[in-house]
């Protein structure tokens, strides 16, 4: 493996090796269970790969069904490796067994022109709101001058309110998302984790003597270990599947099937599944938990008049992305206490957004 | 001498008031600490992928003295510390293209009544750090409260930050293959590392090792990035790491839990 970590990240391992500190990306009581568990969190540890991403799309003739785009699963698949690469040679860095809540992000590249889009309706709808005429923000064809209008607006609101020196407006704010600042076919693929390290000095590390990895929570983490398991490593399987534009419409009026679409699917599906699969078998796991499945469509094909059918013109490039934790059972018995019923009198937790996680 | 403005300011709900009251806490009002920094001029610095330092330097400054206010404001209420802190950190372009960095810092100062407190909880020494600072932390009332019976004190809020310029010129090389944008990846991961390394550094400037308050972790590390321009203009992404520092309580310190205690499965029962 390539030695590429910043120069920054080997200072603040090293620092945190010299002054025995550790940092944790964990809630109070992930900590704490993580440490029940028997492990003493050492480090969060981060890998990071900015890939770009080629669109070709395979030319296929007419009434020929989906097919996989090869170069691009094995992309796609080859950006995740690396980020996980360069988190695990963090850990190992860090002198670390393992590494628990691993998170793999994606924050796909935004179009320049889908970007400029967005900002012209964040511009729209505050004018609006504010009570400038309709008929003021309607630029149609012309809309990409839209910053000299929404500008001039500007300023002239804030004479009238009185605003000096001029504050930003709110469609020239942060965006949150690093999306913006690389182009339309780049995206960013980020692993981050715990990494833990066993307090009694018992080796956890994989058949490959490379920390274990695994996107299980601290609370699932301490189960699984109480239960008599324990985790071998953060598996994948990716599928990247071209489905031609004829495909995307049924044959006829009525309501129907769209039968060679959903095989498609049905189909990358399976591949992603399988290369899972084969990828827990060369970690002699026995098991795989916590399987997810996210679906991305990479096609990037955006125009903001057709905004949701720039599909049908142009195909549709989709990505099925499986992960799960490899699990092997360790030989002890499961000590795991009766469950306990109780009503909780905390206030319902408010349903997370999910932000750019796979 | 505990002066508490009656009735206190809190953001806490009820349950988090109710297991602060427990343990002897009590709520001493919402502290706040702001700092709008100037950071020069925005055509300073050439569209290059390297660091901004200037606006890190900005963000640096800006937190130092947005946090001191806060805590100058807590320790004014008497109070122990102040949690739930949360910070809103950003920075503008001013017409003029004078550029600023802002910098807010809001939390609940509390602090300790041992008169209230249940039996378990008195005895204790203070929460105060050695300076006779309050101490700062963005846990929530019920983590603070865990994090004292596992035997943690919350020190102080660490942050770092890191401002990053990005030259869209490298993108060019890459167009029409599948590969690693280097350049990129490089820029991304070291302003990440280099937030994180600031926050270490910075911590351990304020509370050196081997001093009373010498942190031994950092619990709930968060890095966030915000990205400013892109589309036509050059991007510059912000990163910026926080998470609260803890120190061990003394091993006969009374709010500490008995050692082995085990965790309960519970399958609550409502949804």
């Amino acid at each position: 493996m390539t030695q590429d970590l910043p120069q920054h990240a080997r200072e603040r391992l090293a620092d945190m090796r010299a002054k025995k500190l550790f940092t944790s990306d964990l809630s109070v009581s992930e900590f704490l269970l993580v440490k029940e568990a028997g492990f003493d969190p050492v480090g969060l540890v981060m890998g990071s790969s900015i890939y770009q991403i080629d669109p070709t799309v395979p030319n296929l003739s007419r009434g020929q069904p989906g097919c996989e785009i090869v170069d691009m699963t094995r992309a796609l698949y080859h950006a995740r490796e690396l980020a996980m690469n360069r988190m695990e040679e963090e850990a190992d860095e860090l002198g670390a067994d393992g590494i628990v809540g691993v998170r793999l992000t994606v924050k796909l590249g935004v179009n320049p022109v889908k970007y400029q889009w967005d900002l012209y309706r964040e511009w729209q709808e505050w004018a609006r709101r504010t009570g400038f005429p309709r008929s003021s923000t309607m630029l149609g064809a012309a809309w990409q001058s839209w910053p000299q209008v929404a500008g001039a607006m500007w300023t002239h609101y804030c004479w009238q309110v009185g605003w000096s020196p001029e504050p930003p407006a709110p469609w020239a704010r942060a965006r949150t998302q690093a999306g913006s600042a690389f182009g339309q076919n780049a995206a960013e693929f980020m692993a981050i984790g715990c990494a833990v390290r066993h307090r009694g000095g018992e080796s956890y590390k994989n058949k490959h003597g490379k920390p274990f990895q695994s996107d299980l929570s601290g609370q699932d983490f301490w189960m699984l270990i109480r239960t008599g398991y324990r985790p071998v490593g953060f598996v994948m399987g990716n599928c990247v599947y071209y489905v031609p534009p004829a495909l995307l419409q049924a044959p006829s009026a009525q309501s129907c099937e769209l039968g060679a679409y959903t095989h498609s699917l049905y189909d990358a599906r399976e591949l992603a599944t399988e290369r899972l699969q084969d990828e827990a078998e060369a970690l002699d796991a026995t098991g795989i938990v916590g399987v997810t499945f996210a679906e991305r469509e990479h096609s990037g094909r955006f125009a903001p008049w057709n905004a949701g059918n720039g599909a049908l013109s142009s195909g549709e490039v989709i990505e099925l992305f499986v992960i799960g934790t490899a699990v092997v059972p360790a030989g002890g018995k499961s000590d795991l206490a009766k469950p306990l019923l109780v009503l909780s009198a905390n206030d319902l937790p408010s349903a997370a957004p999910a932000e750019g996680g796979e | 001498m505990t002066m508490r403005p009656c009735p206190a300011l809190s953001e806490l709900s009820v349950t988090e008031f109710l297991t602060l009251s427990r343990a002897g806490y009590f709520p001493h009002g919402l502290v706040v600490g702001s700092c709008i920094f100037e950071a020069g001029n925005q055509y300073d610095w050439v569209v290059a992928t390297q660091e901004v330092a200037a606006l890190s330097h900005a963000l640096r400054s800006a937190r130092h003295l947005a946090i001191s206010r806060m805590s100058q404001q807590a320790a004014q209420l008497g109070a122990e510390g102040v949690v739930e802190v949360r910070v809103q950190v950003e920075h503008d372009v001013w017409r003029g293209s004078r550029q600023v960095a802002k910098f807010i810092a809001m939390g609940t100062a509390i602090g300790f009544d041992e008169s209230r407190a249940r039996p378990e909880h008195r005895g204790g020494p203070s929460l105060h750090l050695a300076n006779g600072a309050p101490f700062t932390s963005d846990l929530n009332a019920p983590d603070f409260v865990t994090l004292l019976r596992a035997g943690y004190r919350p020190i102080a809020v660490a942050m770092g930050a890191c401002v990053y310029g990005l030259d869209p010129r490298h993108l060019r090389d890459y167009r029409t293959q599948d590969a690693e944008v280097a350049e990129y990846t490089q820029a991304f991961f070291d302003a990440r590392e280099t937030a994180m390394d600031r926050l270490q550094q910075d911590l351990f400037r304020e509370h050196p090792e081997h001093s009373p308050d010498a942190p031994a972790g950092i619990v709930g590390v968060t890095v966030s990035e915000s990205v400013y321009g892109g589309g036509q203009s050059a991007p510059i992404v912000e990163f910026n790491a926080i998470g609260t520092a803890v120190a061990e309580l003394a091993p006969n310190d009374p709010r500490r839990g008995p050692a082995h205690a085990r965790p309960q499965m519970v399958v609550p029962l409502d949804r």
